[in-house]
């Protein structure tokens, strides 16, 4: 279980007004569910990523992994960034990216290339594995980002609008490849989006949020059966009440 | 086709050095012609005299450079990493940088005589500061977008340091190291010419000191071939190291 508790983030900038981009965010994220994150642009989203996975301090409250406190990125969580060109590092071709973030995991190094290969695969890029990030396209970019995160082989998931940027068609191939590896190797996972379709589409919850200082405008489970298919369930009548909803949320707050 | 044109313009000039000498039009004696000082510098090279000099000169410059890498990369490094190494070093740095390293030639002698050891000092306190400078540049200016990464996957320190730091900083490194080459050559010369009983820059001097001028612009060009030589190599090296740099600036 992951558990936000009052989590609140000011940037305090020396001269200019401090910016206030969580004003107090809690909610609890159960092992092996798929929380999605819905919000305005601005109003905290990446701000409250990078302090579930300790990479920022909170301002005030705190983020708990069951029952520990955290403060520095736990092993068992993976962040995949939402800028996927600054964190992707030019020096090393889309392999190489992989196999460095796995140098530190346990196998072989006949195992972990392996691994990094077959994540490679999964999201359509195995014809670029040699290539630098540099020479792909934004969209390209981020699925290097995202099978970059998945080959970790984290327990629990962060993703930062990771689809942002990618056409329809590679959009629904790649959330049903996420959906499929979440429930396959029951992962925890805290998906950030703007798009409130592929939220309930993903979700077993959805969390959304106000502006900024964004608090939580609520929280609603998405009852819809699993695997979920990219017609059917978004013909489902819960579908559409939930999607109908979270508008209606996001307009009013 | 530019580059033809450039050697076009060489060799006209050189031609016009060639006829106002053999016309008398300029002192034949300090300016030979410059067919006399091809065959100098033939000869010269042939019997290995030249290249001898010039090579104990080069290495020098070379070890200085490779010295000052040694130290300067990894201090600049730890300076642009750690505040606080930064502001315990950055006045010392910011004192010396302005003196022109031939002004410490001689303290230099005075300490180490006029053998090697003074020379690659000189070198090496030339050498060091563009290298430092460029280290600390680049460790300071990352991204912290890939710091961020690093820290999210749980890298080591070590590497943290071999895998983002050192190439993220590398291209800046290599910049000050650029700046560093020729500068070591001028400051071997120099301390050559100061003190010291062998070197290419010695030699130059012997030979304007005897009158022996063919003598002496064969050493100049010389000099002038090895720069090049010297210039062209740690082009080479530094862009096969950062071909990803070049494709990543220059792609976009
Ligand atoms: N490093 C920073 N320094 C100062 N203010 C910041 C910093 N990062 C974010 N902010 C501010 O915090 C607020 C929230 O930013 P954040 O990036 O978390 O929003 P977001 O919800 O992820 O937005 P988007 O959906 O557009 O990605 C914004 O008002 C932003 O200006
Ligand atoms: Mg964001």
């Amino acid at each position: 279980m992951l558990t936000i508790e009052g989590l609140t983030k000011s940037y305090s900038q020396n001269g200019s007004p401090a910016t206030c981009a969580l004003g107090g965010v809690s909610f609890s994220v159960p092992k092996g569910a798929f929380v999605s994150l819905v919000g305005p642009s601005g109003c905290g989203k990446s701000t409250l990523l990078q302090c579930v996975c300790g990479l920022m301090r909170p301002t005030a409250g705190r983020v708990t992994l069951a029952g520990r406190e955290i403060s520095a990125p736990p092993p068992e969580m993976a962040l995949i960034f939402q800028n996927a060109a600054a964190s992707l590092f030019p020096w090393f071709t889309i392999l190489g990216n992989i196999r460095f973030v796995l140098r530190r995991a346990p196998g072989s190094k006949a195992q972990k290339l392996e691994t990094a290969r077959s994540a490679l695969a999964a999201v359509g890029l195995a014809d670029f594995a040699e290539h630098y990030p540099w020479q792909l396209s934004g969209g390209m970019q981020q699925r290097a980002a995202l099978a970059r995160g998945l080959a970790y082989g984290a327990e629990i998931l962060l993703l930062d609008e990771p689809f942002a940027s990618v056409d329809a068609q590679t959009r629904e191939d790649l959330e049903d490849l996420l959906a499929g590896v979440a429930r396959q190797q029951g992962k925890t996972v805290l998906f950030v989006t703007h798009d409130i379709d592929e939220a309930v589409y993903l979700a077993d919850t959805v969390v959304a949020l106000t502006p900024p200082p964004a608090k939580v405008a609520a929280i609603l489970p998405i009852d819809l059966p699993h695997p979920r298919d990219q017609i059917a369930s978004r013909e489902d009548r819960r579908f559409l009440d939930a999607r109908k909803a979270i508008h209606a949320l996001l307009r009013r707050v | 086709m530019k580059r033809l044109s450039g050697l076009l313009v060489f060799c006209a000039l050189a031609a016009a050095w060639e006829g106002l000498s053999r016309w008398g039009v300029v002192s034949r004696l300090y300016f030979p012609p410059v067919s006399t000082i091809a065959a100098t510098f033939w000869d010269l090279t042939v019997s290995g005299l030249l290249p001898g000099q010039a090579l104990s000169t080069v290495s020098r410059a070379v070890a200085g450079l490779l010295l000052a890498l040694a130290v300067m990369a990894p201090l600049g490094l730890a300076m642009g990493v750690s505040r606080r190494l930064s502001a315990l070093l950055t006045p010392t740095v910011e004192l010396l940088r302005p003196v022109p390293p031939p002004a410490i030639i001689p303290a230099a002698m005075l300490l180490f005589g006029i053998g090697t050891g003074m020379k690659l000092v000189v070198i090496v306190f030339a050498c060091s500061f563009p290298i430092l400078v460029g280290a600390v540049d680049g460790a300071r200016s990352i991204d912290p977008g890939f710091r961020l990464t690093a820290a999210a996957y749980g890298l080591s320190r070590r590497d943290l340091l071999f895998g983002v730091i050192l190439p993220a900083a590398g291209p800046s490194v290599a910049a000050g190291f650029r700046t560093a080459v020729p500068m070591a050559l001028i400051v071997a010369v120099l301390s050559e010419m100061i003190g010291a009983s062998s070197g290419i820059g010695h030699y130059i001097l012997r030979m304007q000191r005897t009158f022996a001028i063919p003598e002496m612009y064969a050493g100049v060009a010389m000099l002038g071939l090895w720069g090049l030589a010297l210039n062209a190599g740690t082009q080479q090296v530094l862009a096969r190291l950062l071909r990803w740099h070049a494709g990543w600036k220059g792609g976009i």
